[in-house]
């Protein structure tokens, strides 16, 4: 019991940490400082409801998010989702394999792009030959490592008062655009809706039922708070390493001193491990979230633990969405894509979170386990803020270049 | 009242284009000093023998790059602060040549030279620049890289 409570937090902490949480909150912190943690604080409360809420739909009604989308609005509703996700989805894995990528290019020097073949290789075999509980907790468990991020905030001995002091909503003082496209962007890495499907398809797999509501609440509330936690450290190793010395983060490289700073000559390899890591279980994550979708969405046979011949189509899916993927990461530099990315992110929200709220105050769905007001208005309101901001300040963070 | 309406959607564009080249032009500024003090930072780590040679050298060939990128991308835009920038891009070779030498000493002084050109514009930690000027180690960081020759 307390292995599985153990593996749903570390897996949790994998399904939080990726390229778009660790490149926003590292290009916040370099930016605005302290300043932005208040959007950290209030996308992790966001996701903790979310995620709770897509477990409680699988274990009462045993439906992944994908199934009950389409079963609930119907497949003409379903299709606005279904294809928003299909492109964001094959966005987000570029980010997650340029992440990869990256990771070895800092270690070796050599360009990245050498090496986007490569990861994307060894991605698609980790989704081909491996099963749900390989990929969630071994590459979970490695992303434990993600946890310098944390040791080296409080090794720089910040002023928490003023950390604290960033958790209040505050406007810009200065670049109001760029604040706020950092703003969605931090709110998009964390509210991924890749992350709430592939959530309700890990419950469906393991089989959670309704006598496993404190697990799903547990993993939920512990997990992703655990998460918040790292890219807060992040964020604040960030505003103290690097926004002082007028450093921002354009490429992954100029992140580095970020663990440097409290590592010494440790830093860089934690550095590489922690981006390259977490972006692979993402990655993988991701990839497996695809083929759930387009499963799901069409009635195929699904499931991971299954062998590729048994569920043809799944394994095709996944193996479809890496090629796309690959390519796009080649063509454009991994952290600008990555930003970009978890802003649409934003934008989508939406159209998945929406339909989520409808399916949990839904008796045939969810019997006694309705949502209450207060979490329905809290989700809404972060959402359509969100939305809204992102809309404004995608086209003016595009249009400055 | 037509000829009215397209004389504002004329100037409603040209004053967004205009905005929108000035925001490159910052951006670009904003970029290359950030390059400066990345890699005053990095050669400083290196002679302290906290970052390795070869992510040094990594560091440097990108800093070249992304320099040359962001002065071409505003050189018709303002010739002048492109050609700032190229000054920053070429000043980089000599540290270039430090670090090909192994000589990391050399490579952190002409690494500090490279904020003379385009001094960093340091961001306090603290969340509330409004009404606080700096406290504590990121005033004294800010402050140092204002008063740098």
């Amino acid at each position: 019991m307390i292995l599985q409570l153990a593996l749903g937090i570390i897996t949790a902490i994998g399904g939080f940490l990726d390229a778009g949480s660790l490149a926003t909150a590292a290009v916040a912190g370099a930016l605005f400082g302290f300043q932005l943690v208040w959007v950290v604080v209030v996308a992790t409360g966001c996701i903790i409801l979310l995620t709770e809420m897509c477990g409680r739909l699988a274990a009462v009604s045993r439906h992944t998010l994908t199934d009950a989308i389409r079963e609930r609005l119907g497949f003409r509703y379903f299709a606005a989702p279904l294809a928003a996700e299909i492109v964001v989805d094959i966005m987000v894995l570029a980010a997650e394999i340029g992440g990869v990528a990256m990771a070895l290019h800092l270690a070796t020097g050599f360009d990245y792009r050498l090496f986007v073949p490569a990861v994307a290789l060894v991605l698609w075999a980790l989704l081909w030959f491996g099963n749900f509980s390989v990929i969630e907790n071994a590459i979970a468990f490695l992303g434990l490592v993600t946890l310098a991020f944390v040791f080296g905030a409080l090794r720089m001995h910040p002023s928490w008062t003023e950390v604290a002091h960033g958790a209040v909503p505050s406007l810009p003082s200065h670049d109001r655009a760029s604040y706020w496209f950092n703003a969605v962007s931090i709110v998009g890495s964390v509210l991924q809706p890749f992350v709430l499907n592939f959530y309700a398809s890990g419950a469906v797999e393991e089989k959670w039922r309704v006598k496993d509501l404190w697990l799903n609440r547990t993993v939920a509330g512990l997990g992703m708070s655990f998460g918040g936690a790292i890219a807060l450290g992040l964020l604040v190793l960030a505003a103290t390493v690097l926004g002082p010395r007028g450093m921002h983060v354009d490429t992954y490289e100029q992140a580095v001193p970020v663990l440097v700073g409290p590592f010494g000559e440790w830093g860089l390899s934690l550095f590489v491990a922690a981006l390259g890591i977490a972006c692979l279980g993402a990655a993988a994550d991701v990839g497996l979230n695809f083929a759930y979708l387009l499963s799901q969405g069409f009635g195929w046979n699904w499931s991971e633990n299954l062998k590729p011949h048994e569920d043809a189509r799944f394994a095709a899916a996944y193996s479809a969405a890496v090629v796309p993927a690959a390519l796009l990461v080649m063509l454009f530099d991994p952290l600008q894509v990555t930003l970009l990315t978890m802003a649409l992110n934003a934008v989508i929200a939406p159209l998945i979170v929406f339909p989520l709220l409808i399916l949990m105050n839904d008796k045939q769905y969810l019997r006694d386990h309705t949502n209450g007001v207060i979490s329905n208005l809290l989700v809404s309101a972060v959402v359509i803020l969100a939305f809204a901001v992102a809309v404004v300040a995608i086209p003016l963070e595009i249009l400055g270049g | 009242m037509t000829g009215l309406v397209l004389l504002t959607c004329v100037v409603a564009l040209l004053s967004t284009s205009c905005a929108t080249d000035r925001k490159k032009v910052d951006d670009a500024n904003k970029a290359a000093r950030s390059w400066a003090a990345t890699v005053k930072v990095i050669t400083e780590q290196w002679a302290q023998a906290r970052v390795s040679l070869r992510f040094t050298r990594t560091t440097l060939n990108t800093a070249r790059t992304r320099l040359d990128q962001s002065a071409e991308s505003i050189r018709s835009i303002d010739p002048q602060a492109a050609d700032r920038i190229d000054r920053l891009k070429h000043a980089i070779d000599p540290v270039m040549d430090a670090v090909a030498m192994n000589e990391p000493d050399l490579a952190r002084d002409r690494g500090r030279t490279l904020t003379r050109i385009l001094p960093p514009e340091p961001v306090a930690a603290q969340a509330r620049p409004a009404t606080v000027e700096g406290s504590g180690e990121a005033r004294r960081h800010a402050a140092g890289a204002r008063t740098q020759p």
